[in-house]
């Protein structure tokens, strides 16, 4: 049943609003009350959109109808499960993330905090009308409008490094944006609509194999760069010159998920899955997933910066969710699915921890970490925990959507993928486990030098002599997305439903036949 | 009330002509009434043309005027359908906040020199008239009257410009002229061949008569004379010295709307006049469209090459124009609607662009892009207009500029015309670039500007004066808008225009 409603429409709205508000009067108001708009839209986003969770499980959808974009097709947001999926993940992570950014930007006296605070409303607006979007139209406004937001907070420091990264980061996303763009006006002039369908519109045959592999891929680059899936990964590890609240963002929330979903959406919504097989073109991005999750977890090994190492280890773990969704059968989207809440929660944690060491001690490269879990010792285990996690652990969320995607590879017959699947699970556990090796073993021999991989602004409490840890607006956040991931470890249902909305999904995606083999 | 509401279409028209006439007069006994009087009845031209609009729009056919009741074979006849009832607003609404935004330049360089002041004044209004009228008129003579009244008024706005705005100013003279008489020989070639210059008669007499070698020269003519007002590759020469010397106050205008309606002009005799299906129109469509693809790739990677801010502009106006050309060559109902959605946002983006490089000359004399460092801490609101409109230039979503180049590339599509796609998609990836470049410079760049002395004391409390603030909000409003009810323009408004009067 549809309800029409406008509360997807308010959810977007909220942030949109928020992120107006910073920007006009930001500079004028105290940053405490500029802080308090960030939290409490925040807060009433997750509102919103945790409030539609009963209906869509219940199998309803919400529907917002704005107004006709361009002539034929109308600016629309629905409440499919898959989009409920993201949205939740986005707006819950939200509130985490700006309560953590205060502490990070305030404990590292970062400049223009306005800007930066507007910015990520923003970004976090377009996450949601990416989550809710009906149709491609939507979809790509909304897409677009990320990239905007996202570029401001890559070159927030201002200085020629960042200006190199921006400049790659927009390199990336405008170019495949653009041809996303041309392969959306050729989908609406072929098939006359842009609506979402779960199982897709595009029927196999209705256009040549070859012709609709162009299409496939020209549709899903949008989707690949900002999942970093490689060869597209480059402007990733680059874009890790921003603060950490804004990679835990990028790397955990808005952008990269975003891509993932863009790749779900494409797939499964706009081709299906019996398209997507009949043309051979999930087969292939099968094949870059895989070389994505093998390569980069060897990449990841040599990194001694840690959010560069972190940054790797999410190309890898997005190409999970690339790996489940051209999989193609029930299991492995739903575990896709699923690894988009898991690996945020978890990777989140991850980047938290980073920018708290940071921020407390000034360190940013592996090797100086030596001994610092005495130091910062719940930081210290809140990271051995989520990289258990990242890992695959059981009892952490990363094994529930790992081995629905290993359970799919298994029913689709494919041999490779699953043990590429445990292979990558043992190197993500040899590239984490040395850094906490380092956070419980010596002290390290080098002296603690100030971060080469962010420029230091502000002055570092060198050995944070006199706090326990990191400052609590920091460590509560990290404590608690670390807690929720392991929740969903154990009751993959906790709270609003994430698995039960993951799985309603993926059987609606392949309703028809169950399992689709692909090629 | 009726009675008035009928007399609109000239009426739009005669306000402009009146204060143009008045100015100079008025001048002579107070200064500042003088520039009241144009800004004032340029105003009412705008309240006018939206009345019209609605009303045409409701009334759903074209309104016939008879410029004093003569019959259209005699006199000339003002003909206003839902498309060019957009365009004549659009040309009201530009030409009042250039006005408006002249005044606080115009007090800083007139030293109480009336002549200057009311010179100045006048020949914005002769420009809009010539604009204005450019776009109501159905008659072929009477199009070149006012061809002309807009090149004499744009010739002076020009030379009083910057030091080398004479020199630009002499050239498009030159160049301007020949294209006047190419137009003059076009029409004068299909008055040979019909007997007729009322565009609706032409059209119904030149039925059969595709074939004829007149009505072929008659159209090579015709591209070469549009083709050089509305600077088409490889016929804009005159325009980047033009826009870029021209001065700054009266540079949105020439800029955003001076290129734009022979635009208008031409969209008119190819789609209303010609019959578009026939084999020698589609040579010619084919040719336009090689010349606009080109166009479209020499204005971008030229700008490229630039950091002063008025030469960028004016390199991504070659580029922009070949955008609208392309949807004449498309030549389908998407392919028009795109090329008119881009005339209008395109003026409203360039009047914009243009407002913000003039409000940076007015407070800090900054020509070069890389001189702006961070200057957004100082003049939020032109940042802004600059980040709103150079983002539609580029053509990203929720802006006006988005949303013509999906109606250009759904025609392309349909059409089977892939190439143009590609292109699109390289130049909007090209301006990127130096859109960027700038946004670089304003929001990172390292210099400070400092800011003129003598506008110092006038912007205590406003980044610049209110005058200038008006229209580059109405510009950032009109690009937001256009963006988001795009479809009520192209669907409830183009649509029925379009296809009854261009594509039957």
């Amino acid at each position: 049943m549809t309800i029409i409603s406008l509360r997807p429409a308010l959810a977007v709205a909220t942030a949109l609003l928020a992120g107006l508000l910073i920007l006009l009067f930001g500079n004028k108001i105290k940053p405490n009350v500029r802080e308090a708009i960030t939290i409490l839209a925040a807060v009433v986003m997750a509102a919103i959109v945790c409030s539609m969770v009963p209906e869509v499980l219940a199998g309803n959808v919400y529907e917002a109808n704005l107004w006709t974009i361009v002539e034929g097709i109308e600016l629309k947001l629905r409440t499919d499960s898959a989009g409920m999926v993201f949205a939740c993940i986005a707006s819950i992570l939200w509130i985490l993330t700006s309560i953590y950014s205060i502490g990070y930007v305030r404990g590292h006296h970062e400049k223009n905090q306005t800007g930066y605070f507007a910015a990520f409303a923003v970004c976090l607006a377009s996450a949601m009308g990416i989550a809710l979007a009906a149709n491609l139209i939507t979809f790509f406004i909304f897409y677009e409008m990320l990239t905007l937001a996202t570029y401001p907070l890559v070159v927030h420091y201002r200085d020629d490094k960042a200006k190199a990264s921006g400049r790659k980061y927009l390199a990336y996303t405008l170019v495949s944006g653009q041809i996303f763009f041309a392969a959306i006006v050729w989908v609406f002039v072929k098939y006359g609509t842009l609506d979402f369908v779960a199982g897709g519109f595009i029927e196999p045959g209705s256009m040549g194999a070859g012709a609709m592999c162009v299409l496939f891929f020209m549709m899903v680059l949008g989707g690949a760069v900002k999942a970093g899936v490689m060869p597209l990964h480059g402007w990733l590890p680059s874009a890790m010159v921003a603060p950490t609240p804004v990679s835990a963002l990028l790397h955990a929330v808005a952008v990269v998920k975003a891509g993932a979903f863009c790749i779900l959406r494409v797939v499964c919504y706009v081709f299906g899955p019996q398209s997507a097989a009949w043309c051979g073109a999930a087969e292939i991005l099968s094949w870059f997933a895989v070389a994505t999750i093998l390569l980069s977890s060897l990449v990841a090994l040599r990194q001694d910066n840690l959010k560069a190492r972190l940054a790797f280890s999410t190309v890898g773990q997005l190409s999970y969710i690339v790996l489940g969704i051209s999989l193609l059968s029930v299991y492995s989207i739903t575990g896709a699915l699923f690894h988009i809440a898991a690996h945020a929660f978890l990777k989140i944690t991850l980047f938290m921890c980073a920018g708290a060491i940071f921020v407390t001690t000034g360190l940013s490269e592996i090797s100086t970490m030596g001994a610092l879990g005495k130091k910062m010792p719940v930081t210290g285990v809140c990271f051995c925990a989520a990289s258990l996690g990242i890992a695959g652990l059981p009892l952490m969320a990363g094994f529930v959507s790992k081995f629905n995607i290993l359970e799919g590879a298994l029913l689709v017959g494919k041999p490779f993928a699953m043990a590429v699947l445990i292979a990558a699970a043992l190197l993500a556990l040899s590239y984490l486990m040395p850094v906490i090796q380092m956070f419980f073993g010596k002290e390290s021999a080098s002296a603690p030098t100030l971060a080469h991989g962010e420029p230091a602004h502000g002055n570092h409490p060198h050995g944070a002599a006199g706090g326990f840890d990191a400052a609590p607006l920091m460590l509560v956040p990290l404590m608690l997305t670390v807690i929720i991931a392991a929740i969903l470890g154990f009751e993959p249902n906790a709270g609003v439903g994430l698995y039960d909305l993951a799985q309603m999904a993926a059987e609606a995606i392949t309703k028809e036949g169950g399992v689709y083999l692909a090629g | 009330m009726n009675q008035w509401s009928e007399h609109l279409p000239v009426l739009i028209v005669l306000l402009p002509v009146s204060a143009a006439l008045l100015c100079p007069l008025i001048s002579k006994f107070n200064i500042n009434a003088g520039k009241r009087t144009v800004i004032s009845a340029l105003f009412l031209s705008v309240i006018c043309a939206a009345v019209q609009l609605i009303r045409v729009v409701k009334a759903g056919e074209p309104i016939h005027y008879f410029l004093g009741g003569w019959n259209p074979f005699i006199g000339i006849e003002f003909v206003i359908d839902g498309l060019n009832g957009i365009i004549i607003l659009l040309v009201a609404v530009i030409s009042w906040t250039t006005a408006l935004f002249s005044s606080p330049y115009e007090k800083l360089e007139r030293d109480g020199n009336t002549i200057r002041s009311s010179g100045y004044y006048t020949m914005i209004a002769l420009l809009a008239v010539g604009l204005l009228g450019m776009a109501s008129t159905g008659d072929a003579f009477n199009l070149y009257v006012f061809m002309e009244i807009m090149a004499l008024a744009g010739y002076g706005l020009i030379a009083v410009g910057e030091k080398k705005g004479s020199i630009a100013a002499f050239r498009y003279l030159l160049t301007g002229t020949i294209g006047a008489c190419m137009y003059l020989l076009g029409a004068g070639f299909l008055y040979a061949a019909t007997g007729s210059l009322n565009m609706t008669d032409l059209a119904q007499k030149l039925v059969g008569l595709e074939d004829s070698p007149l009505v072929i020269l008659a159209v090579a003519c015709l591209i070469v004379g549009f083709g050089i007002k509305m600077a088409l590759f490889p016929l804009h020469g005159w325009q980047p010295a033009a826009h870029s010397y021209a001065h700054p106050a009266a540079d949105p205008m020439i800029a955003g709307i001076m290129i734009k309606i022979p635009a208008y002009a031409m969209l008119r005799f190819f789609f209303c006049i010609f019959s578009e299906t026939s084999e020698v129109m589609q040579v010619f469509f084919d040719l336009i469209g090689v010349m606009a693809v080109c166009g479209i790739l020499f204005g971008s990677l030229k700008a490229l090459r630039y950091s002063t801010y008025n030469k960028i502009l004016a390199y991504s106006s070659i580029g922009q124009v070949g955008y609208i050309a392309l949807g004449f060559a498309i030549g389908n109902f998407y392919g028009i609607a795109g090329a008119v959605l881009h005339i209008v946002s395109h003026a409203f983006m360039k009047a914009g662009l243009f407002y913000t490089s003039g409000a940076l000359k007015y407070r800090y004399g900054i020509h070069e892009t890389t001189e702006l460092g961070q200057v957004y801490r100082d003049m939020p609101v032109t940042s802004l207009t600059m980040c709103v409109c150079a983002l539609s230039m580029i053509g990203l979503p929720p802006f006006a500029g988005f949303f013509s180049k999906w109606y250009l590339a759904l025609g392309a599509i349909q059409n089977g015309q892939y190439g143009f796609v590609a292109v699109l998609i390289i130049s909007s990836l090209l301006s990127a670039i130096y859109f960027f470049r700038v946004f670089e410079n304003m929001f990172m760049g390292g210099k400070k500007a400092v800011q003129k002395p003598e506008t110092a004391a006038a912007s205590k409390k406003l980044e610049v004066p209110w005058q200038l603030i008006v229209p580059m909000l109405v510009a950032v409003c009109a690009i937001i808008l256009i963006g988001i009810f795009n479809a009520y323009i192209v669907g409830d408004v183009l649509r029925p225009t379009v296809t009854e009067v261009f594509l039957s």
